[in-house]
């Protein structure tokens, strides 16, 4: 019985401080690509706008809550869910600390959990752009769906090199596989290259997010949203830029290892470091156009994981 | 292509530079305009919002009701109504402004002979209720002041 | 591109963009036939913004309708006055002098890399890129500041009068478009390192909307997407005004005929606008501000009143204005949006019989289909934004 408090606590806990982080996230980002653009950002919600964060999202709470006529209430209601729970599950296996006692599971495929768990998010976005009985919206689910599918692919491709390395699929054990020999961004720079390639696809981010495309599709899949609904959409993509980064964190960049600074203090530097390189890509890049996305995801991306899970195998038996 | 434009494409020069150019700019100072925090101070000739102006020996009204501005404004938003005095004197009674028909093109102001239409360097007519955006003379001349 | 398949017409869709879209660039309505993501058929209807300011004209002394046009093209608001005034001036025979030829030069090529800027800023930000909408608008900030110091006006400016300019630059006014010919190009090389060799720039612009320099001229193109089509033409040069003769400048062409070729034509426009009013602010003449003609030059408001005769001329000429001789008269000027023509028809009241204003926008806006045919729905987000137009120019 204590296990399973223990275990309701860390999750609880969990859930919290990631949601918490999104809210900030969303700050952040737009302090961040406001000063690359030479303005200042949010700034009047509280000091320095710091509190613009919990502004917006009692803002969204009591916000009316739209529901087209035509759209199909049901999935147009249960879209948002399934978005956000999937990607909030994919947080479980995450270690944020070196021993693991910060884990909610260790589950021996962690990171297959995690790829497999986080596309079911999928879903929710088909169903949003179904649901709500929009052009717009039914367009950019079905370039949601295409994207991420075949993004998965390559995502999960450019991780095979790592497994190959650290010999598990854990995510303890991979990040304890690094703290005894270099980080694996350094053998497995292609496999790196590749995973944030498909990882800023995979999270419909700048420069591929054209699920949202908010100058052709308007806003993509959750035009039709408003109020709490939109903001689970906005909470699932910034769950899952933390989700993406985290796993770049572990099976990259050691884990939570590191000198002088407490172990959780690193898994967060490095954490963050990846969420800014997210904000700083979409400042500064066009947005890539459906048919050249796919371009590069087949033709490009999952020949390099390919050639990465080779060249790696070859290593490994040979040398 | 050439072996540098080679290198440089599959070492993703041109997204490189990209990204330089931004984080340049992060460390730069901001130039946006806070703008209801700071005030936004118009330029001397700015074609604002419209003032009546006294004489500044007499006292008086400087406008002599010559209609001349009612008649050059191409959206027929200023209105005077004149009477004659007891000495036949023509005296200016009402003096109507509607700022919200007004486009602001300062004509008014440019024909007045005397200067007594003049545009201030207020930008911003905020009022609740719509009929109040229209001035009248007591608050036109209230807006002006004397010389 | 590919041209979309013949497919049986109920498989194909059909998509309203706009009049409320992000960037259909105000009020323009695109009825989008699709066959999956192909855009087989593109219906335009415009008209959301008309206000009909031929008909104003014809109700309205000349110089009532002073501060009308600049609201057509409200993003380079004082080439359109400047094309009215020189229409008149052309009718009435009146010759402006030359500081004020000068000063209309320096402020319509200023207007010029502004409209180029926030074409440069909406298209980036049409394609994604949104941090050179931001830098963009930085620079035309500086612009709109030297209006703001000379005309009273950001927007509007109602600056420019028949036969000259309404009161002479203020002090500090050259070194202040000095400052900005310093700054500038440097700027610009940000923008350059951010879009022009930029792989997702490039992937997104090059041979997309496509239009051959025959199609341009058919469809009675003309500005820099003309110029993008290979075609040198440039009202500037061909019938100069406004001493444009005396400026060394050259015209930017690019044989691409795509949307990357036009955005390479506009860019070195800025940088050849940028030229001119280098040379003119060098050479800018001492002289009269407006020309020495009775018919529109207001008598000094302190003769006015000491004088009679002065007097009495002074309220006609604001009361009953001036009347040019009957005829007509058409006059062109090369607005950044392309070739803006004024086609006047006098009776020789001092209301235009008739007033046809040939905006560049909407006949720019006419290939639109042809351009888009088999693209891409985001393509056609972006054949817009090379286009250049804008709602109030083409609505009238």
């Amino acid at each position: 019985m204590p296990a399973l408090l223990l275990l309701a606590i860390k999750v609880i806990l969990t859930v919290t401080v990631v949601l918490l982080t999104v809210a900030y996230c969303v700050y952040a980002e737009r302090k961040v690509i406001g000063h690359m653009q030479q303005r200042p950002g949010p700034q009047f919600v509280g000091w320095r706008g710091l509190l613009q964060s919990p502004a917006d999202v009692l803002k969204l709470i009591i916000k009316e809550d739209i529901v087209p006529t035509k759209a199909d209430k049901f999935i147009h209601f249960i879209a948002p869910v399934l978005c956000l729970v999937p990607a909030v599950l994919a947080l479980a296996p995450i270690p944020f600390n070196k021993s693991g006692s910060l884990l909610i599971a260790d589950i021996n495929i962690g990171v297959l959990y995690i790829l497999a768990v986080s596309e079911l998010g999928i879903f929710g976005i088909i169903l949003a752009g179904w649901g709500s009985n929009s052009k717009y919206s039914l367009m950019g689910a079905m370039r949601s769906a295409a994207q991420m599918v075949s993004y998965e692919v390559a995502l999960g491709l450019s991780l095979v090199g790592v497994f190959m390395m650290s010999g598990s699929m854990s995510m303890v054990e991979i990040s304890k596989a690094q703290s005894g020999s270099v980080w694996y961004i350094l053998p497995q720079f292609l496999g790196f290259f590749v995973y944030c390639v498909a990882a800023v696809a995979e999270t419909n981010r700048t420069p591929f997010d054209l699920p949202e495309a908010e100058t052709e599709l308007v806003a993509g899949f959750h035009v039709e949203y408003s109020g709490m609904k939109f903001a689970f959409f906005f909470l699932a993509e910034y769950t899952n830029m933390i989700v993406v980064s985290s796993i770049a964190a572990t099976c990259f960049l050691g884990g939570a290892s590191g000198w002088l600074l407490p172990p959780l203090v690193w898994y967060l530097i490095k954490v963050y470091a990846f969420l800014f390189i997210f904000f700083w890509l979409r400042a500064t890049f066009p947005r890539y156009r459906y048919d050249q996305l796919m371009e590069i995801g087949w033709k490009f991306l999952i020949p390099l994981a390919l050639a990465n899970v080779v060249i790696t195998a070859l290593i490994k038996a040979y040398i | 292509m050439g072996i540098k434009e080679f290198i440089g494409w599959v070492t993703l020069k041109d997204l490189r530079q990209g990204l330089g150019v931004t984080l340049k700019h992060l460390r730069r100072p901001v130039v946006t305009y806070p703008y209801p925090k700071q005030e936004f101070l118009a330029e001397e000739r700015w074609r604002g919002l419209h003032t009546l102006w006294k004489d500044e020996n007499t006292g008086l009204e400087r406008c002599i009701g010559c209609c001349l501005c009612e008649k050059i404004c191409p959206n027929w938003a200023i209105t005077i109504t004149t009477s004659h005095a007891d000495d036949g004197k023509k005296v200016v009674d009402e003096f109507i402004v509607n700022a919200g028909r007004c486009l602001y093109c300062g004509f008014c102001a440019e024909v007045c002979p005397v200067r007594a239409i003049r545009q201030s360097t207020d930008y911003a007519r905020k009022v609740h209720k719509r009929g109040d955006i229209i001035l009248n003379k007591k608050e036109l001349l209230e807006r002006g002041g004397q010389d | 591109m590919c041209p979309a398949k013949v497919m049986p017409e109920k498989r194909r869709v059909k998509i309203h963009m706009g009049p409320q879209h992000p960037s259909t660039h105000g009020v323009l309505h695109l009825v989008l036939t699709l066959h999956g993501e192909r855009i087989s058929k593109v219906e335009c209807e415009v008209g959301f913004l008309h206000r009909g300011m031929e008909k104003i004209a014809e109700n309205l002394q000349y110089q009532q309708f002073l501060p009308y046009p600049e609201r057509l093209d409200y993003l380079s608001g004082l080439v359109h006055p400047m094309a009215l005034c020189l229409t008149v001036e052309k009718m009435m025979d009146i010759e402006v002098p030359k500081r004020a030829a000068y000063i209309r030069v320096i402020l319509a090529e200023l207007s010029r890399i502004a409209s180029h800027l926030l074409w440069l800023a909406t298209h980036a930000l049409d394609i994604g890129a949104m941090t050179v909408f931001m830098y963009a608008f930085r620079e035309r900030e500086a612009i709109l500041n030297i209006f703001e110091m000379v005309t009273g006006g950001r927007m509007t400016f109602n600056y420019f009068r028949f036969g000259g300019c309404k009161q002479d630059v203020p002090a500090g006014f050259v070194e202040r478009v000095n400052q900005f010919i310093y700054d500038f190009p440097s700027r610009m090389q940000d923008y350059e390192t951010l879009l022009t060799n930029n792989r997702i720039w490039l992937l997104r612009t090059r041979d997309i909307g496509h239009l051959s320099a025959e199609d341009a001229i058919n469809y009675g193109v003309t500005g820099s997407t003309l110029r993008g089509s290979g075609v040198d033409y440039d009202v500037r040069k061909e019938f100069p005004y406004s001493c444009y003769e005396e400026f060394d400048v050259e015209v930017p062409l690019s044989d691409r005929c795509d949307t990357y070729g036009r955005y390479l034509v506009r860019l070195e426009e800025m940088r050849q606008s940028l030229r001119i009013i280098k040379q003119a602010c060098q050479n800018l003449p001492e002289g009269d501000i407006i020309a020495d003609d009775p018919r529109v030059k207001l008598p000094k408001k302190e003769e006015a009143f000491n004088n009679m005769e002065t007097m009495i001329r002074y309220c006609c000429s604001v009361m009953e204005g001036f009347s040019p001789p009957a005829g007509e008269t058409y006059m062109s000027v090369e607005a950044p949006k392309g070739e803006l023509g004024y086609y006047l028809v006098s009776d020789g009241s001092p209301k235009p019989y008739r007033l046809k204003i040939r905006v560049p926008s909407l006949l720019n806006l006419a290939p639109l289909d042809l351009m888009s045919r088999g693209h891409l729905i985001a393509d056609i987000v972006a054949i817009i934004g090379t286009l250049d137009i804008v709602l109030g120019d083409v609505d009238k």
